[in-house]
């Protein structure tokens, strides 16, 4: 089973992205916050990240842009999801590392689709 | 409660609870806190998104926009940021609060919400775009000329709207719409206002035409038949340009009398023929088609004869005749198009043919390998792919161009295309433009334009499935469930603010506890196990031997569920800032009316006290605090004429002390006017002078404890009306804690509490009196002691006992209790210690100590004077428990009446 991490300081957020990911068939890991995500990121292949911007000690574009650093973690999609969707938002987003920028919530069949054309 | 909700509740509360506490220190400059409580409203923001808590979600909004806009220094956060902030998370609480209350959703009433989003946007310098909403409005006699509109006029209008640029291409944007709806009186009396629910679309209404039926003219004008001037009727015809969807979300209210007239050329012939309504038909038709697929092409056949031929749904139906349509289940989103305007080309019809759950595409690349992909999934890939062009657009790095690529191979991959000839960022630019249909400048006719027409058509599946009519009616019902909670807050929300839920319902459990917990259970399944198998070993074994092996179990059984008693009061221990939590907005918020200046000071946070408690004990400390603001500090001026500084200090501090947790509160105010306080209990006959006199300092003070007295000057909103200080004895008193004062003339009044960490299990003296079992709670028993009869002493008829130099009365309690008289010579004695007070109470037997699970009296024996509950034992005998303070006013009374016989 493709596992997917899910990276949210808000316990809600990760219950939501998490029911939808498990719903698709997918392995749900989560994290608290961009340093438990690089930690839980060792124990094996991630095939894709759902990511919040806003979080406490390590926040997402940090960890974007530590994760891509790991070769093996190079190319892996990653989805950052955030409440605020202003322009330079997305472009930080990008310049760290993010393939896709999305506003929070994410709507079920918007995530369904990415998923499966990501990872299948 | 669906668990999203509950988890968003619970956490929401959480960061109220820390947003409420840091709000105020944010003025202090301190980034890192400022960044924290943007954090923990944005994360709120999120979580009321996702479980659709719109109210929430708005006022959070502009909460964390003022926030990002103090912690990027574009805004000084003076008192009015702070304010604002304050009241819109204290809206919010309510909002978490009422939804803890009903286990759903509850929206905030939208003017409460339009207030708070207007205050926070002030404070931004922002305007809330809530300028007066003007429409030309005209007013028609009769709607049949609106049906005539023609052409020439609506030109007149300056409506965007020109004959050349009706095509079939942009009849899927915005468009302009003649939207009809009648309007009569139900719809005003159920607050449904027509013109606000225009507003709501602004400046896309264009012109608004409303027609008033004769009759209700009349009976408005009038004013006879109608007092309060609803009923009215009146037809609106409102010009808007807008979305289809937009423009139904918008006037929702209205939704079930709502006519679409799409302005295009054809339509509005159609409709100035004057004949049978165009789309009501078209409307017909599809009903007609869904209730019976097969006759089809004769039903349509009848219906293009119903509608003029210069309309468009004319030649929509002709050309869906001529093409021979067959699939059935593709035309119902066709016909669902039709009467809401929406033009089918030709190429869709076309696909619709061959449109079957999944769609087949013919690859683009020479191999022509065709791949079956998902509808939807087409849009998810279009939209990847935009994004992709975003970052493509937005970077020169290198690391930016590869990533994408590798995105858009993934993409490619998944399509069954192979990325060819791309090797740069402008190739990969207009590789993904092609893909998405969108042709570059430098036309590159290589690659083939299919993607884009395939993406185009899932749009229009997205279209149609929005306008089944199963979905409107999914959202009516759905907008009725909504309605019916809104009323039902409404009328529970009085009850809520009265008193509000200090703690949420849920208790946060340690890892730790539970795995101890089943630590425990482990251990009794084995305890509960080793019990048959004693039963079958009975047979072989002495009594003396069976009372051991039973008394062994006992005592296993009794150590564990004394382990899983400590544990789950444990587990009911909440630190008290639950209580102090709310402390800072109060004394901000009283202190503003009452214009004084306050610095609370809070200590001891994180000490425990049991949950029950805690709620009991959050109404009377906020009547204390209340008190000690309004009478206690003195006004800026009053104060620093008495040498102190403006600014008064409130303390409240809490810390634990044997098994009792002592809350302090402390003011450095005026201190209790103990003359007034003597002055108001004589007036009031309280208490005679005789019996004043012998009190101290700080017991006169406690007779503000006393009810009916209230020595304030003048009654204020927030105290002073009599009920006060001794309801909050009253309460204190009725969880088994106490409350004494200590105060000084201009230096300040401490109030004290002493509360029970611990409601739940009470250690009680287990007593006999004819063979009724009795329990004194441990905490007031002194001492028991044996004496013989002889040694009762009497004093004014009164029996009392010598005790080591001290003299207390005694209690025949049996003779009270109306029970039969003690015969023994020795006497069985329990010496009570109520507050310092010593009684002595006469008992048939002692029987040891006994930890219970008190249950207070119900029913008719509610409030008996001296019992205030009971337990159950072992063997299932009840136990009643004594109330040392009753027995206290009993024996007092006796004693008095004794005194007057005598």
């Amino acid at each position: 089973m493709k596992r997917v991490m899910v990276v949210d300081d808000s316990k809600t957020v990760r219950m939501y992205h998490g029911s939808l990911l498990k719903e698709l068939g997918y392995e749900v890991v989560e994290a608290e916050n961009g340093m438990e995500a690089l930690e839980r990121s060792q124990d094996g292949d991630i095939s894709l990240y759902l990511v919040d911007v806003n979080m406490p000690i390590m926040d997402g574009y940090s960890f974007v842009q530590e994760i891509r650093k790991e070769p093996s973690y190079a190319t892996v999609p990653i989805i950052m999801i955030t409440t605020q969707a202003h322009d330079e938002d997305r472009d930080e987003a990008f310049t760290v590392g993010a393939n896709l920028f999305e506003t929070k919530p994410i709507k079920p069949e918007v995530l369904k689709n990415y998923l499966s054309i990501l990872i299948g | 409660m669906n668990p999203l909700l509950e988890s968003f509740l619970q956490e929401a509360r959480e960061n109220l609870s820390f947003i409420d506490q840091n709000i105020e220190s944010i003025a202090n400059g301190d980034i890192e806190l400022v960044n924290s409580v943007f954090r923990a409203a944005h994360t709120l923001k999120g979580g009321s998104g996702i479980v659709g808590f719109t109210s929430v979600q708005d006022i959070t909004h502009h909460a964390e926009d003022l926030l990002d806009m103090v912690r990027d220094g574009n805004l000084e956060p003076n008192e009015a940021v702070i304010e604002a902030l304050y009241n819109a998370f204290d809206e919010v609480m309510n909002l978490v609060e009422a939804a803890e209350d009903t286990e759903d959703v509850v929206e905030a009433d939208e003017e409460v919400v339009a207030e708070i989003v207007e205050t926070l946007c002030a404070c931004m310098g922002k305007n809330t775009e809530k300028e007066a909403w003007s429409i030309p409005i005209q007013m028609l006699s009769d709607s049949s000329s609106i049906v005539n509109l023609n052409l020439p006029f609506l030109k007149e209008l300056d409506i965007p709207f020109q004959e050349a640029e009706i095509t079939e291409d942009n009849f899927h944007d915005e468009r302009l719409y003649a939207v009809v709806f009648d309007v009569d009186s139900s719809c005003i009396a159920y607050g449904n206002d027509p013109v606000y629910t225009l507003s709501l679309l602004g400046d896309k209404v264009k012109y608004v035409y409303s027609c008033m039926s004769e009759e209700s003219a009349k009976s408005v004008l009038s004013g006879l038949d109608d007092e309060e001037g609803l009923d009215l009727h009146m037809q609106i015809t409102a010009f808007i340009q807008a979305g289809y969807s937009e423009i139904e979300e918008a006037l929702y209210n209205f939704i079930e009398e709502l006519i679409f007239l799409p302005l295009d050329k054809v339509t509005l012939l159609g409709i100035s023929r004057g004949e049978v309504h165009t789309l009501d038909v078209m409307k017909d038709l599809n009903t007609n088609i869904k209730n019976s697929p097969t006759d089809v092409n004769d039903l349509v056949k009848e219906t293009l004869s119903l509608i003029g031929e210069e309309t468009l749904q004319y030649a929509q139906l002709q050309r869906f005749l001529d093409l021979n349509c067959k699939d059935v289940s593709y035309l119902t989103a066709f016909f669902d198009g039709l009467y809401t305007g929406e033009i089918f080309s030709a190429d869709a019809l076309n696909e619709g043919n061959a449109a079957d759950e999944n769609v087949t595409v013919e690859n683009v690349v020479e191999d022509k390998v065709p791949v079956e992909i998902d509808e939807n999934a087409l849009a998810g890939v279009k939209m990847i792919l935009e994004q992709q062009v975003l970052q493509l657009e937005a970077s020169e790095n290198e690391a930016v161009y590869l990533r994408v690529k590798e995105m858009v191979e993934r993409i490619a991959f998944t399509l069954g295309i192979t990325l060819e000839d791309v090797n740069n960022k402008e190739e990969l630019l207009i590789f993904i433009n092609n893909l998405l249909g969108n042709k570059p400048i430098e036309e590159k006719d290589e690659i083939k334009e299919p993607i884009a027409e395939l993406i185009e058509l899932p749009k229009q599946a997205e279209l149609k499935s929005e306008l089944t009519p199963e979905k409107v009616i999914e959202k009516t019902v759905f907008e009725e469930d909504k309605a019916e909670s809104k009323e039902a807050t409404s009328i529970r929300k009085p009850r809520a603010e009265k008193k509000r839920n200090v703690v949420g319902k849920t208790v946060k459990i340690e890892q730790e506890s539970v795995d101890s917990l089943m630590n425990i259970i482990g251990e009794l399944l084995v305890a509960k196990n080793s019990l048959p198998y004693l039963a079958d070993s009975v047979d072989n074994m002495t009594v003396e031997e069976t009372k051991r092996g039973i008394m062994e179990k006992y005592n296993f059984i009794n150590r564990l569920s004394e382990q899983l008693q400590d544990l789950i009061m444990s587990m009911r221990m909440l630190p008290i800032t639950y209580v102090f939590d709310r402390y800072p907005k109060l004394v901000r918020d009283i202190a503003k009316k009452l214009d004084k200046k306050v610095k609370l000071t809070m200590e001891g946070g994180e000490t425990k006290l049991d949950k029950n408690i805690i709620e009991m004990m959050a109404d009377p400390m906020i009547h204390i605090m209340r008190n000690s603001l309004d009478h206690g500090i003195e006004t800026p001026e009053v104060r620093e004429a008495n040498g102190k500084s403006a600014e008064g200090n409130v303390t409240l501090k809490a810390y634990s002390q044997s098994d009792k947790i002592i809350i302090e509160i402390k003011d450095d105010g005026a201190g209790i006017n103990i003359e007034r306080v003597i002055q108001k209990v004589i007036e009031k006959g309280l208490l005679t002078m005789d019996q004043i006199d012998v009190l101290d300092d700080n017991a006169k003070a406690e007779l503000v404890l006393l009810a009916g007295l209230s020595t304030a000057e003048e009654i204020t909103e927030f105290s002073g009306r009599g009920v006060g200080m001794d309801v909050v004895k009253k309460s204190i008193e009725g969880f088994g804690g106490s409350i004494s004062i200590t105060t000084k003339k201009d230096i300040g009044t401490t109030i004290t509490l002493a509360i029970p960490v611990s409601l739940a299990v009470t250690s009680l003296l287990h007593v006999e009196m004819s063979s009724v079992h009795y329990g004194f709670p441990m905490d007031s028993v002194q001492e028991t002691v044996k004496l013989e009869r002889d040694k009762i002493e009497m004093l004014h008829n009164e029996p009392f006992i010598y005790l080591r130099g001290e003299i207390i009365p005694l209690l025949f309690i049996n003779s009270m209790l109306d029970l039969q008289e003690t015969k023994d010579k020795e006497l069985s004695i329990v010496v009570l210690n109520i507050k310092g007070n010593l009684l002595a109470v006469v008992v048939n037997k002692f029987l040891g100590q006994l930890d219970v699970v008190q249950k207070p009296l119900g029913g008719m024996l509610a409030g008996h004077p001296v019992c205030s509950g009971t337990a159950l034992l072992g063997n299932g005998q009840i136990i009643m428990m004594m109330d040392p303070v009753g027995l206290l006013a009993v024996s007092s009374e006796l004693q008095t009446s004794l005194a007057d016989v005598s």
